[in-house]
């Protein structure tokens, strides 16, 4: 069981109003064969958790805590092995599909590339696997695909694609930063049906960022909730749907159309200035003189994680 | 190269471009004297002699078909070097960024300020003068434009969405230069090379006609050079002068207008990646 360990995790941005914490002191861990989904809102730093992982934030951002795959910490690797730990043991599948690929390149070669590259694969022999993984993703006319070029195809198909040469080479960890961004339902179904598909074949974990709920519902095996940079809750996903602990969660819930559509109250909180105490307080109907104060530690509630000091 | 890019090129510069690479390749085929027989000096143009004798008596017709070798090799691998050198540091400075970044830009900065030709002449009158010298020295003091233009697109081609998803499958700098970012810098490489061809080839000219060419070889420059110097001019004899003189207008502006042509083919990477998939 491989297992990706983050510890204390936090990347700052320095920007023209001072320090911007797009994730503040996160802690959790993917066991190997698990879907584990992090839901939050919109700039709460899901995507930048993904991009630390991936070893992609830019060179301003300032970084502290540890990422353990297989005991390495990938934040101190250097280029070298984090380029045999990347696209190997752990691939990526970002949102934006058709920025993702190379405009000149035939999708044929994108999807074999990896394999190329870190197999040492002849090409002949890769672009054979690749129509092998294209043919168990239930692509048709795979011949006319390989030679096609990205902008000949839509969004949904450069998805899939992507999906693809993440899958190549069945890495251990899939991260898929919203990966059914801007697609349609019936492909955004099909696209989950995919990855949950060949996750399953490979016995990768996934760990999948969205803000989708019902996404998160059909897919993970536990739920992780984000809010202004902080993880507030780690539940199973039965658990959690059926009760979310934390106010936040609670609130993102009623928010939901098919619950009543309720607004939270109030803004999410400022990057640069966040308020003092528990983040949530100024939105969080249960806030009392502690909450704006201090800022609740993680607590274990009947095995659940949850960061809130309604439950200490 | 994409269809794309051929359809658009231009063709009468495409033609006349490759008919000066032909008249090159097979001037000894093609030219009815060896250049550098000798017959009746200062002859006007003749049936015989297509557009006369020049003052030793070579047949000028010959000798302005074999030139074309001189003066496109001059041109051709003058690009080829510069562009490559151009090439290198304008991908590393743009893909490394940060330090290097700052000295090799540094570099071409200084480079960019020497005057060319008044440097070039200098090191032609020190160096012996031959055509290599030229070559060299010409494709070390013509990288600098390429550099930057390159470094430029570069730059932007690094911000890409693709560039990440080679970074997160784990492929090494080179090969993401390499396979990743070179052939999207083609676009803006090719019009440049085509352009440095040309200023080379007029370079070329230039020395020759100043007398800092190679005496031994024969180039459109030189043929000049010698028509000023030994009588061609005053004796009105426009033939010799004007024959080399509209050979290298004609191919300057053919590789220019296949270059101008080229500046537009290249992709709008922008363009069809937005509204695709909402």
């Amino acid at each position: 069981m491989s297992c990706l360990h983050i510890r204390d995790l936090s990347v700052r941005f320095p920007t023209a109003e001072g320090f911007v914490a797009a994730v503040n002191n996160v802690s959790f861990d993917h066991i190997g064969g698990e879907t584990l989904a992090l839901i939050g809102e919109t700039g709460c730093g899901k995507s930048v958790i993904a991009s630390a992982i991936m070893g992609l934030l830019p060179m301003n951002a300032r970084i502290s805590g540890e990422i353990l795959f297989g005991g390495r910490n990938l934040l101190e690797a250097d280029r070298e092995l984090l380029d045999e730990i990347r696209g190997r043991d752990i691939a990526a599948v970002f949102q934006n599909p058709s920025l993702a690929l190379n405009p000149i390149q035939r999708i044929g070669k994108q999807i074999a590339e990896p394999l190329i590259v870190h197999s040492g694969m002849p090409k002949k022999e890769a672009l054979f696997a690749v129509r092998k993984v294209l043919l168990k993703l239930g692509f048709s006319d795979i011949n006319e695909h390989l030679r096609a070029y990205p902008f000949q195809f839509s969004g949904g198909m450069n998805q899939r694609v992507l999906i693809a040469a993440a899958m190549v080479m069945n890495p251990k960890v899939l991260i898929a930063d919203e990966p059914t961004k801007g697609l349609d339902m019936e492909l955004r179904d099909e696209v989950m049906k995919e990855i949950l598909f060949i996750k399953q074949q490979n016995h990768s974990s996934l760990f999948l960022i969205t803000h989708d709920f019902e996404m998160a519902r059909m897919t993970a095996d536990r739920i992780a909730v984000m809010y202004a940079g902080e993880i507030v809750e780690i539940a199973r996903s039965g658990d959690f749907f059926q009760h979310p602990l934390h106010p936040y969660a609670q609130a993102l819930e009623k928010s939901l159309p098919s619950n009543g559509f309720q607004p939270i109250p109030g803004n999410p909180p400022s990057g640069t200035e966040p308020p003092p105490g528990c983040k949530f307080h100024p939105r969080c109907p249960y806030a009392e003189e502690q909450c704006r104060r201090e800022n609740p530690p993680i607590l274990e509630y009947n095995s659940r994680k949850v960061k809130c000091f309604l439950y200490a | 190269m994409r269809p794309i890019a051929l359809k658009r090129i231009s063709k009468p510069g495409l033609i006349i471009f490759t008919g000066f690479i032909l008249v090159a390749v097979f001037s000894g085929l093609l030219s009815p004297y060896d250049p550098d027989a000798r017959y009746e000096p200062y002859e006007s143009p003749s049936e015989k002699h297509f557009l006369g004798t020049n003052d030793i008596g070579n047949d000028i017709f010959s000798e302005l078909l074999h030139s074309s070798r001189v003066s496109l090799t001059v041109g051709l691998l003058t690009a080829l070097i510069a562009s490559g050198i151009g090439l290198f540091i304008g991908l590393v400075s743009g893909y490394f960024r940060g330090a290097i970044d700052e000295i090799l830009m540094t570099v071409t900065d200084v480079v960019l300020m020497i005057p060319r030709i008044p440097l070039v002449i200098i090191l032609a009158v020190f160096l012996r003068p031959s055509y290599w010298i030229i070559i060299i020295v010409l494709s070390l003091v013509w990288w600098t434009t390429t550099a930057r233009v390159v470094r430029a697109k570069t730059l932007q081609i690094r911000e890409m969405g693709f560039i990440d998803s080679a970074v997160t499958m784990g492929f090494s700098h080179r090969h993401i230069i390499f396979t990743d970012i070179l052939p999207n810098v083609i676009f803006v490489l090719i019009p440049k090379f085509m352009l440095t061809v040309a200023s080379a080839m007029i370079s070329e000219a230039s020395l020759s006609f100043l007398g800092l060419g190679d005496p031994t070889k024969k180039s459109w420059g030189m043929m000049i050079r010698y028509a000023f110097e030994r009588g061609g001019f005053i004796q009105d004899m426009w033939w010799w002068y004007m024959a080399p003189g509209a050979a290298i207008t004609l191919c300057v502006v053919s590789i220019v207008l296949i270059g101008f042509s080229l500046e537009n083919t290249e992709p709008r990477i922008s363009a069809f990646s937005a509204g695709r998939y909402e």
